[in-house]
């Protein structure tokens, strides 16, 4: 990679700070030197000022902050109502389809983020992938990103160092649906290596909100209602800021977690 | 700092730098504004820690360091055309592409790889970027030199 250095020797940062009054001295004093000298450094600075009056123009603070209560909101606010709804298999060649159901327009990336972070494992820590089909391709859904409803989905896993797990999704009201394993009442063994996509397709309905995908493991077999019944607590008590929570289990048990945010139909 | 004209005010002063530093690290204008609205609800929170002198280099940093988590959280989206793609999907062989940086990543703290952009694509000196970080020089020069000999090792 290259430095962002011009040639005059002002780095693009240190013209916005200076741009803010907000240089040492020395640093300051420098930049106004360059400036005097440097036709070009000046223009820069001019368009700085256009950059920002423009870029106010296009998000303007109102759109910020209207962004920022609506997410503090739904974040803080949302009533569970504890639903029937939960994926509904469809059929689609070797696949099966199922519904997923709410994302919340709250943010639970940095949230997400956090979950992974304190996740340690020694080697490689386990992980969800999350891909989603497109008209022509498919995508990776990172945390916190949008989807829609009719959109399809699909898990992998990355077991890490670990034998067994459990993947759950819990939506926007309260409903948890179990990925894998699909039936019994034990966790899966898990396929070590390199990740592995799971079977089954899902399409996501249109219920509201966000939709929390959890991968839970152990070095141990343990059972899956206990994983539900922990995810299906927090979220009956906490409802959207459950997502910013590790769920209350084991030490000894790796947790993530990803969220992706719903979005109406169009 | 619940004021919404506070954020307001802080957001006209200092927004249009959040949004063009993760344009400049994000290339994407969609992506950069969503970022730059985290960076904001970071501000909302962690307000009571923010050094009143020069939020800027706050802001600076904190907007690196979550450009850097979105390229992360992108960088493998796959782009296979065709119907068949979640069949794909579930028989690519290079799933495990992303267990290099993974490793990367994960062997240093997410610090460091703010540091590292600072160093060599801004081009901040180590003491410029010890200033913002609030580190040492040296302690600064021991992260960047250990990032070297992870990629040197790993690439090796």
């Amino acid at each position: 990679m290259t430095s962002d250095v011009s040639t005059d020797g002002v780095q693009d940062w240190l013209l916005e700070r200076y741009r803010l009054d907000e240089l040492p001295d020395a640093e300051r004093l420098q930049v106004q030197e360059a400036l005097a000298r440097d036709a070009d450094l000046r223009e820069r600075l001019d368009d700085l000022d256009l950059s920002s009056e423009a870029l106010l123009r296009q998000h303007p603070p109102a759109q910020l902050v209207a962004s920022l209560r609506d997410r503090r909101r739904s974040g803080g606010e949302r009533a569970v109502r504890p639903a029937l709804r939960g994926w509904t298999p469809l059929a689609a060649t070797a696949v099966v389809t199922a519904s997923l159901v709410g994302m919340a327009l709250w943010y639970p990336w940095p949230a997400t983020r956090q979950d992974a972070d304190v996740t340690r494992v020694k080697g490689l820590a386990p992980y969800l992938l999350l891909y989603r089909k497109a008209a022509t391709e498919v995508e990776r859904l990172p945390s916190a990103a949008l989807a829609r409803p009719h959109d399809v989905v699909q898990l992998a896993y990355q077991a890490g160092a670990r034998r067994y797990g459990v993947i759950l999704s819990v939506d926007g009201r309260g409903v948890v649906t179990r990925h894998l394993p699909v039936h019994g009442t034990q966790s899966a063994p898990l396929t070590s290596g390199r990740p592995v996509a799971l079977t089954q397709s899902y399409e996501l309905d249109d219920a509201p909100g966000f939709e929390r995908f959890l991968l839970v493991t152990a070095d141990e077999p343990f059972t899956v209602t206990a994983v539900e019944d922990a995810l299906r607590r927090q979220h009956a008590s906490l409802g959207a800021a459950a997502n910013e929570r590790r769920l209350d289990l084991p030490d000894s048990m790796d947790q993530f977690s990803l969220v992706v945010k719903k979005e109406p139909s169009r | 700092m619940d004021d919404e004209a506070e954020l307001d005010a802080i957001y006209r002063r200092y927004g249009p730098m959040v949004v063009r530093r993760c344009r400049r690290l994000l290339r994407d204008d969609a992506d950069a504004w969503d970022v730059a609205q985290e960076v904001f609800v970071r501000v909302v929170r962690h307000w009571g820690r923010l050094d009143h002198r020069y939020p800027s280099s706050l802001l600076f940093r904190i907007a690196t360091n979550l450009s850097l988590n979105r390229l992360r959280d992108r960088r493998h989206e796959p782009a296979l055309p065709g119907d068949e793609v979640l069949h794909r999907i579930a028989r690519r062989e290079d799933l495990d592409a992303p267990l290099l940086l993974d490793r990367l990543f994960r062997r240093h703290p997410e610090s460091t790889r703010t540091m590292a952009v600072m160093h060599h694509v801004d081009g901040m000196t180590l003491e410029q970027v010890a200033r913002e970080c609030g580190l040492s020089v040296s302690g600064v020069r021991k992260r960047l030199r250990r990032l070297r000999e992870t990629l040197v090792t790993e690439v090796s």
